[in-house]
């Protein structure tokens, strides 16, 4: 977030210029609900000072705003102390809520700049097992280090120097520092060994756990009985390093929360009007069928309900992607998710949230990811086969030597089993893909885990919705061209303003956008359909309307509807007093640098276009989707069913889905890419597998590209790691491998993977940014 | 010479110290958050005068 949109900096702004905005409900009345007991006690944590309350603020972007917030005790005496968690965008506050109400407290942060919402998930989990592999990481580094001293003398010792007598000690001592590295450090990887092993299934971490068991195991009878230094060294290194991986990963997954609450889409409470006709604020958990609610201008419908007087206009755009709204008369049923525009309604819900419509489309089992396209993780299977086969091989000598003679056979077998150890592929995949999440995240990319990696490098098939994703769903760019500059003056814009205020349609939202300051009401309006709006505001009487019902044929140079380069440019005039005054020129441009992207990726991918929009604009994407691969005014389910028609082909591609929009969740899940495009990155998160900033979306074709780069890198992290395993085993299952090999090849083998892991991914990374 | 077991039990009784002096940190909730600390650089105080004033308006 830059520092210019950041709310600290527009706050001086709007402090010089003495303009206040408030959207719908202002001020203290949305946060009405707060002061209710039930609520306050869902949000408000009692500690010793006073109530301590933790807020999700979108709005941090920079550094000043933490300063602005954690100054907040300074403005008001009733804030004892306010403190920021700028990674996750979290304000914790404690207050004195006799002094100053939780709704005052939330208004005030509103008129700051940094709206508030509540979570209702608290955090204390995450922290402690957070702090707990922290706690973790430290005693094993610190055993690492400690007995690598030691370690130090027995590596190194020379024949005229007499080490016996050290050794008697420094083994004991190696012994005891490695006590907690086993049984607290990587007591995680024997917790999920075991696991997995009642579940019947070998997971990476057993054969992880019977290593570290192993060595454990063997450097204690080393020490015991042949008064020997054991391989402590190696154990505690290997634990270290497989909790510095494990860590790294934890941290790359902090930043982002993927499983949205469907209902935090919407305003968490609604006006409810009861028995006696007064108004309270409800949450709409509680809402029952029956209910009546009044929804005002700019709020989102929160259930199926029933209209009972008002005028319905409601904009679907982010349901059905269709920018037009949608006009519903009284005693006609709305659905959930839609925003009413125009005036307030009041409305007779017909199904509590849980049932509409939206939610049941979203929860319906039909669209959870179907089981069976799961990629089967080939890394998974891999490793799965090879703890099979290393147990086999280390079991297989144990026996062998058993048999022919078994002075070697114990050390054949732990020495197998030690040296063959994965760790190395234990730590391939979340350093690579650590890293990959780590960069692309910089790019504006959020990834829900490693898994999407491989499906991004795999997907063959791209299909992308059109409104919001591959066109910007607001900015439309627009302009004035007067017919006379002095005729127009400032009144006159906001009387425009103000007509076009009165009427719903898309351009004259962008109207009244483009002119803010309506402020006379309208005494007079008519709108015309297909033709214009007209009325009368203060002295003015205004027509805005096409050009055949104004009048206005051949009076402005290249009055056509005219398709420039990747824009379709429509026009609208106005007329005041029966006078020309302009034209509005609107154009729908395609998101920038996406018009290559899509030229890049017709190369390599074979792409789609599925739209809820009308056909009008058929013609101009034609230019990169074929003919037959265009679809419009298709609904979720046939969205849905389209995938999955590609998936059914021939060799069963990989269809990413490429949207936005609560519509396209169904078609998200569906796919086995979901990408939700998002304008802001923390209004909109569906349940998707990859979150991608719109402005980065000309960027997707090599971000896929890295993904590719990233599954090869890690395909050769296996082959070093074969490598390593290869030589070691020769040595180790002929009886040979000494300690020493057994020691030096396996922190050798962690640091090769990591390093080249590490290495290869800025290499292939920084390749790809210079295209 | 026999000095050496003896310095290094002192030596990881030193260490140890601190081991613990990292999980008191911890406890402490220092490492919970380690990027919006670096943002707090530009308010810090800049005299001892403004520091004591600080903590005691924290009080």
């Amino acid at each position: 977030m830059s520092e210019e949109s950041c709310p600290t900096s527009l706050n001086s702004d709007r402090r010089n210029s003495g303009k206040h905005k408030y959207d719908t409900l202002s001020g203290i009345a949305k946060w009405e609900y707060l002061d209710r007991d039930d609520f306050y006690d869902k949000y408000v944590r009692q500690v010793e000072e006073g109530g301590l309350v933790q807020f999700f603020i979108p709005g941090i972007g920079c550094a000043s705003c933490v300063s602005l917030l954690e100054r907040l005790p300074e403005k008001n005496s009733a804030v004892i102390r306010s403190e920021v968690n700028f990674a996750n965008k979290q304000l914790t506050v404690t207050f004195d809520k006799n002094k100053l109400p939780l709704s005052q407290l939330a208004a005030w942060l509103e008129e700051l700049g940094y709206t508030p919402e509540f979570q209702e998930k608290t955090t204390d989990e995450k922290k402690t097992s957070r702090r707990s592999l922290i706690a973790r990481l430290a005693v094993a580094g610190f055993a690492f280090g400690n007995i690598m001293l030691l370690a130090f003398s027995d590596y190194l010792g020379g024949e005229d120097f007499d080490l016996s007598g050290f050794k008697d000690v420094f083994g004991p001592i190696s012994l005891f520092l490695s006590i907690p590295v086993v049984l607290y450090s990587g007591s995680v990887y024997f917790k999920s060994a075991w696991n997995a092993l009642r579940a019947g299934v070998l997971n990476i971490d057993v054969p992880v756990a019977l290593g570290i068991a192993t060595l454990f195991i063997r450097s204690t009878m080393d020490v015991v009985q042949n008064g020997g230094m054991g391989y402590f060294d190696s154990l505690a290194g290997l634990v270290f390093f497989l909790l510095i991986g494990k860590w790294y990963q934890t941290k790359t997954y902090d930043d982002l929360n993927y499983e949205r609450d469907y209902k935090s889409w919407f305003p968490i409470n609604v006006m409810k009007q009861n028995a006696d006709d007064s108004l309270s604020s409800t949450p709409i958990s509680d809402l029952s069928t029956g209910d009546i609610i009044r929804i005002h201008h700019g709020e989102i419908v929160p259930a199926d309900a029933l209209l009972l007087s008002g005028i319905g206009l409601l904009d679907k755009s982010f349901t059905t992607g269709e920018s037009n709204p949608e006009e519903i008369n009284e005693g006609e049923e709305i659905e959930a998710g839609g925003r009413q525009l125009g005036g307030a309604i009041v409305l007779r819900v017909v199904r509590p949230v849980e049932q509409s419509q939206l939610t049941s489309l979203w929860n319906s089992e039909a669209f959870s990811k179907n089981s069976d396209r799961s990629i089967k993780d080939p890394i998974d299977r891999i490793s799965k086969h090879f703890t099979l086969a290393v147990l086999l091989i280390a079991f297989g000598t144990l026996l062998f030597w058993l048999y022919k003679d078994s002075s070697i056979a114990w050390q054949a077998f732990t020495s197998t089993l030690i040296v063959a150890c994965p760790c190395a592929l234990a730590l391939s995949l979340p350093f690579t893909y650590g890293s990959v999440l780590r960069l692309l995240g910089r790019e504006g990319a959020y990834l829900k885990n490693t898994m999407v990696v491989e499906r991004m490098a795999r997907v063959e098939h791209l299909v992308f919705d059109k409104t919001g994703t591959l066109t910007p769903s607001k900015d439309f760019e627009l302009e004035f061209d007067y017919f006379e500059k002095s005729f127009v003056s400032k009144q006159m814009k906001s009387a425009i303003s103000t007509l076009a205020n009165q009427s719903a349609h898309p351009m004259s939202r962008a109207i009244v956008r483009f002119w803010t300051g309506s402020t006379y009401e309208a005494t007079e309006f008519s709108e015309k359909v297909g033709a214009g709006v007209e009325g009368t505001i203060g002295e003015f009487k205004i027509q805005i309307g096409s050009e055949k019902w104004i009048g206005a044929q051949g009076i402005y140079p290249d009055t056509i509807s005219k398709t420039d380069g990747d824009f379709q440019i429509s026009y609208v005039f106005v007329k005041v007093n029966d006078k020309h005054a302009g034209r509005f020129s609107f154009a729908k441009p395609i998101r920038e640098g996406v018009d290559e992207e899509l030229k890049a990726l017709k190369e390599f991918y074979s792409l789609h276009l599925l739209s809820g929009d009308s056909n009008s604009e058929r013609e101009i994407f034609g230019k990169w989707f074929d003919d037959n691969a265009m679809h419009f005014e298709q609904t979720p389910e046939e969205k849905r069913k389209y995938i999955s028609a590609i998936q059914n082909q021939k060799g069963t591609p990989l269809v990413a889905m490429v949207g936005d929009g609560l519509n396209d969740a169904a078609a998200l899940k569906s796919s086995d890419l979901g990408v939700a495009v998002v304008d802001d990155l923390y209004a909109f998160s569906p349940s998707s597998d990859l979150i991608l900033d719109a402005r980065s979306l000309k960027k997707w074709g090599g971000m896929m590209q890295f993904a590719r780069a990233a599954q090869n890198t890690v395909y050769i992290l296996f082959g070093i790691s074969f490598l390593y395993n290869a030589i070691g085993l020769s040595f180790a299952i002929q009886g040979l491998l000494t300690p020493v090999i057994a020691a030096i090849l396996m922190p050798i083998s962690s640091m090769t993977v990591v390093g080249v892991a590490l290495l290869r991914t800025r290499i292939t990374w920084s390749g790809l940014l210079k295209n | 010479m026999q000095v050496i077991p003896f310095l290094i039990i002192v030596g990881l009784v030193v260490a140890g110290g601190f081991l613990v002096a990292f999980f008191w940190a911890l406890n402490d909730g220092q490492f919970d958050d380690d990027v919006t600390p670096a943002l707090r650089v530009p308010d810090a105080p800049k005299t001892n005068s403004e520091t004591k004033d600080k903590l005691e308006t924290k009080k």
